[in-house]
């Protein structure tokens, strides 16, 4: 039943990852068998409880506005596959 | 002087501070021993050729780390020192800025010897996800070290460095550390600064040491704990000298001992240790106290939703344009991430993305990641009913000792189910740390874990300096 939920493509898709026509099948067999093993999260009784995000209840940090240099140009620019002086290059967005 | 590099970090900063022995000497020693070594264990990936440099400060010997290397797990950013994750999609990334806790420890005096391998983006609980190849166990080289620190597990067990720093979102310090036989903590949320770190699960993440003993682990993290501003979820409570109190003894503290960590699947040589490990606490003066957590295996379901969902968020950043792997392929900028990510990303990196995808995705959202954020609020509230009670519960960090390489990769969720008795802590955001205790009948570490109550980090150390001291380390 859960097999038939998981839609790899669709998936792969929404996560803009290209795969192999092997990662699909591995995949195909390994999401059922990962989704039956955390489904036992549905069974239990939540009603009014309400969700952790996060687990120290730190609230509301907040800091004094400065302004501060920014990474330099050059260093921001140094990982970049492609570039020129100023920008990242990246091929066409459409 | 030969082999300093087996010496505890104590033991080291001490012969320093005497002035038998100088930064340069331990230099030397772990270069020397991690160049005879590595080649079979693979635990780095990078070594820090410029260190030696850093040893030239006149002030260094006098400094509290004095000068010691130790290792870093490659998903934290080093200025100028590669720094992959694991991944290949990071293989040639070099960082502009260096994590917080690092650069606390250098302050400290403390020398980058280099970057240890991990799983690809610490997702993994063997060394095997990694993109560079697996790290292999020193006490027996066709085992896994356990992950996702492999390489600083390791590299601390085979004496290639004093001492080294991991990060564990689900047991990653404390399960590489419990199979070679050194001493892993994972400190509260929030006790140490994320920044720097090559984020997994941005609500579970944390840094801490691994070490050579618990005395160790203490003076490590008292030096890079703390409140960081570039970190919103770092926590400005006093951080504690550690150290101090480890010889306070645990007179009177309650030790949980939880009922479902004795299942069937735990190796019967751990359950005996953990056992052994409780009289010996008991004859110390603590009262033992039986208790439960009734979802000790919802816990890691939830991890395992709650995980790859923050994974897949945080995995977006890997677009191939800004800094990591380009493909050649793709018309459009979106394909031609499709394509960068696809080529290289590792198989695990893909499977917790899609199941990340999939628990977002619109119609699933609720049913797992909002209901897992729910259990998650009632395990929290099971761990402070329960810290009611006790003042440190004891358990096994592993269920089994180290598996083989390759045994387990085929079933993911085998795979998972090593965390099992990890995966609460970091539910729950809690303190925790493994201490070796003894060897199985195959001469392998087993470690046990002692889990304390939010920023209690003195009291889990005090007891587990006590075991360590009743084990003859």
């Amino acid at each position: 039943m859960i097999q038939a939920k998981i839609n790899i493509d669709y998936l792969a898709k929404l996560a803009n990852l290209a795969l192999t026509p092997k990662e699909k099948e591995q995949l195909k067999t390994d999401m059922p068998h990962i989704l039956r093993f955390i489904e036992i999260v549905k069974h239990i009784k939540t009603q009014g409880v309400a969700p952790t995000f996060q687990t120290i209840s730190i609230q509301n940090v907040s800091q004094k506005d400065r302004r501060r240099a920014s990474l330099p140009r050059r260093k921001a620019l140094a990982n970049a596959a492609k570039k020129n002086s100023k920008y990242f290059i990246s091929r066409p967005v459409f | 002087m030969k082999n300093l590099c087996r010496l505890s970090l104590l033991e080291a900063i001490n012969l320093v501070k005497k002035g038998q022995a100088t930064p340069e000497d331990f230099w030397q020693s772990c270069w020397q021993s991690q160049q005879k070594k590595d080649g079979k264990i693979h635990a780095f990936l990078t070594l820090n050729e410029k260190g030696e440099k850093d040893l030239a400060r006149k002030s260094l010997g006098q400094e509290p780390l004095a000068g010691m290397p130790f290792a870093v797990k490659d998903n934290f950013s080093t200025r100028g020192l590669q720094t992959t994750a694991g991944s290949r999609i990071l293989a040639n990334y070099v960082p502009p800025y260096t994590a917080t806790v690092i650069r606390r420890l250098q302050k400290a005096g403390g020398i980058i010897f280099g970057k240890t391998n991990c799983d690809a983006f610490a997702f993994g609980a063997s060394g095997e996800n990694s993109g560079f190849g697996p790290t292999r166990n020193p006490h027996d080289l066709a085992r896994v070290p356990g992950g996702s620190s492999s390489g600083s597990a390791a590299a601390v067990a085979s004496h290639q460095v004093i001492f080294a720093l991991g990060s564990d979102t689900g047991g990653s310090i404390r399960q590489p550390a419990a199979f070679c036989g050194v001493v892993g903590l994972k400190p509260t949320y929030g006790r140490c600064s994320r920044w720097g770190l090559i984020a997994m699960g941005s609500s579970f993440d944390a840094p801490g040491p691994i070490t050579k003993t618990v005395a160790d682990a203490a003076l490590v993290l008292s030096l890079m704990a703390g409140k960081d501003r570039h970190d919103a979820t770092s926590s400005g409570k006093m951080v504690a000298n550690y150290r101090e109190g480890l010889a306070k003894g645990v007179k009177n503290l309650k030790i949980g001992l939880v009922r479902e960590f004795f299942r069937p699947e735990l190796q019967g040589e751990i359950g005996n240790a953990v056992q052994r490990a409780a009289r010996q606490l008991e004859q110390a003066g603590a009262n033992l106290v039986e208790i439960s957590l009734p979802h000790l295996d919802e816990a890691l379901a939830v991890y395992y939703v709650l995980v790859p969902a923050e994974i897949s968020s945080n995995m977006a950043r890997y677009d191939g344009v800004r800094f990591g792997y380009q493909s050649k392929h793709g018309k459009t900028a979106l394909a031609a991430s499709a394509y960068s990510r696809g080529e290289v990303f590792e198989l695990e990196v893909k499977r917790r993305i899609l199941m990340g995808s999939y628990i977002l995705s619109a119609g699933y959202f609720d049913a797992y990641y909002l209901q897992a954020s729910r259990v998650r609020t009632l395990i929290i509230n099971e761990f402070r009913r329960l810290f009611g009670k006790v003042d440190l519960i004891l358990g096994p960090t592993t269920p089994t000792t180290a598996f083989k390489l390759g045994e387990k990769t085929a079933d993911p969720v085998a795979m998972y189910l090593s965390d099992i008795f990890t995966v609460p802590a970091n539910v729950a955001g809690l303190p925790a740390i493994s201490l070796p205790f003894g060897k199985d009948k195959n001469n392998l570490p087993i470690g046990i874990q002692l889990i304390g109550n939010y920023f209690q980090e003195e009291t889990m150390l005090q007891a587990a300096y006590l075991l360590e001291k009743a084990n003859g380390n």
